[in-house]
């Protein structure tokens, strides 16, 4: 089910109401329960799909049970290895396929949803391992997994969050504030996913159709050719904004009517003055994941490794982070380009960074970031950068090349 | 939403600071399912039909 229609609006105002009534806890979560298996029932078309639902779901709750009671990092590791080579193959990774036999690609199977199970699954696993998480029931374990809110796109919640919520499920309903403050919240996120994001991408993709044909292009003066391209460059990041930040809106005011507070995942991103910080207010649950769950164990590994190259090392960890945020996004190459830009601009900072506290010393790197003027053109790059980062951002590599390519030779 | 009208909004008395939401509320929810009923053709249907 989409969740920008009227099937789900409505839904989610009923089963809000339905929500209301139900007098206890465990009655509320049962609904709720029920609510998240009919959402993913609409988006699993057979059995095998389902069979590999449960597969995917299950290595997770066993590598949990059995890293409760032995802590061990070779079980981390093993459970590392299989989730994430199940994961690659299932979701048909392009670079996977050049790498691996082909037999390995016959089965297709629904993976809808599996990106965001990833992340909610390595980080209960992880912090199990870790001993922050000391139980873990399996209905609490598959209500957070399934949880409709989150299940195809996010915000990627925290497993001891969701928890808090949900051993003390309760609608908000009695406060009239609050209540009107998820529906603004509900009908604000629709606007800007169907009508502002629409408007964009209706723009972009006429733009993107008259460059992408070489025979059109052809019969444009060059500055028309520019023109059509900063539109599309533009236009997309802006749509993608849109529809991202309009779905997580719809998403984060439908959970508060059910008593769940989800994360917020976006804070003005296109005000960042660079990568990094990019990454903390851009899809911000995504970036904190990286943050935890891959740059800082890998930091961590080689300062223990290297303890004098640690603090020069740490843009690589930056590189590999964020290129792995970026390769997650999408199996095809468009999305290697995308991941590797990423990767560049985060560790290019934190290089510029090093050089700056290396030329000026701490106080002047303090100096340097407070100036007016340095700001405004640290944003004017970063939001450029990004763009060109999101460009990128589509299955299609050859239609990413041709519009380029159209812009300066058409008849070619 | 900027400091200054987060001081603004807070500062308002709570009868007024709940009439403002639901007005706007109300004024969403309008073009919301409009564009909702748009998109699913439903809304062509209706005017045929009345």
């Amino acid at each position: 089910m989409n969740v920008c229609s009227i099937e789900w609006v409505v839904c989610l105002l009923l089963l809000s109401a339905v929500f209301f009534l139900i007098p206890g806890v465990r009655e509320r979560q049962a609904f709720l329960c029920v609510c998240n298996v009919a959402f993913v029932a609409t988006m699993i078309p057979n059995f095998a799909g389902w069979c590999a639902l449960a597969g995917f779901l299950g290595i997770g709750f066993i590598a949990a049970r059995v890293l409760l009671s032995r802590p061990r990092k070779w079980i981390l590791v093993v459970y590392l290895v299989v989730l994430l080579a199940a994961f690659i193959i299932f979701k048909r990774y392009v670079f996977a396929k050049v790498l691996l036999p082909a037999a390995l690609f016959r089965t297709i199977v629904a993976t809808v949803g599996w990106s965001y199970m990833l992340f909610r699954q390595i980080q209960v696993v992880v912090d199990v391992y870790q001993g922050q998480i000391e139980r873990l029931p399996l209905w609490n374990y598959l209500n957070f997994q399934l949880n409709i809110f989150g299940f195809v796109a996010g915000p990627i919640q925290r497993y001891e969050e969701f928890r808090e919520h949900w051993k003390d499920l309760k609608p908000i309903l009695s406060d009239a504030e609050s209540v009107l403050r998820a529906y603004l919240r509900i009908f604000i996120g629709a606007i800007k996913m169907g009508l502002l994001g629409g408007f964009c991408f209706n723009s972009f993709t006429t733009c993107k159709n008259l460059l992408a044909d070489p025979d059109r292009a052809a019969q444009m003066t060059h500055l028309h050719r520019v023109l059509l391209f900063l539109v599309i460059f533009y236009t997309y990041p802006i749509y993608i904004y849109l529809n991202f930040s309009g779905y997580c809106d719809m998403i984060i005011g439908g959970a508060s009517l059910f008593g769940i507070r989800m994360p917020e995942n976006f804070d003005r991103p296109y005000l960042s003055r660079n990568m990094i910080e990019y990454w903390t207010r851009w899809h911000r649950t995504l970036g904190f994941w990286i943050r935890d769950y891959v740059f800082t164990p890998l930091y961590k590994a080689i300062a223990g490794h290297w303890p004098q190259k640690a603090a020069s090392l740490a843009f690589l960890c930056y590189f590999v982070a964020f290129f792995l945020a970026g390769v997650w996004h999408g199996s095809t190459w468009n999305f290697i380009i995308f991941g590797v830009l990423n990767g560049l601009g985060s560790s290019a900072t934190k290089l510029w960074e090093t050089f700056l506290v290396r030329k000026v010393g701490r106080p002047g790197l303090r100096s340097y970031l407070q100036n007016a003027s340095v700001r405004a053109a640290a944003i004017f790059i970063t939001v450029n950068y990004a763009c060109l980062t999101i460009y990128f951002f589509r299955p299609e590599l050859g239609l990413s090349y041709s519009m380029v390519k159209n812009i300066f030779a058409p008849h070619l | 939403m900027s400091k200054f009208l987060e001081k603004k909004w807070n500062r308002m008395p709570p009868r007024r600071r709940l009439f403002l939401l639901a007005a706007a509320t109300f004024a969403s929810a309008v073009v919301a399912f409009m564009m909702l009923l748009r998109n699913a053709g439903v809304r062509e249907v209706l005017y045929k039909a009345f």
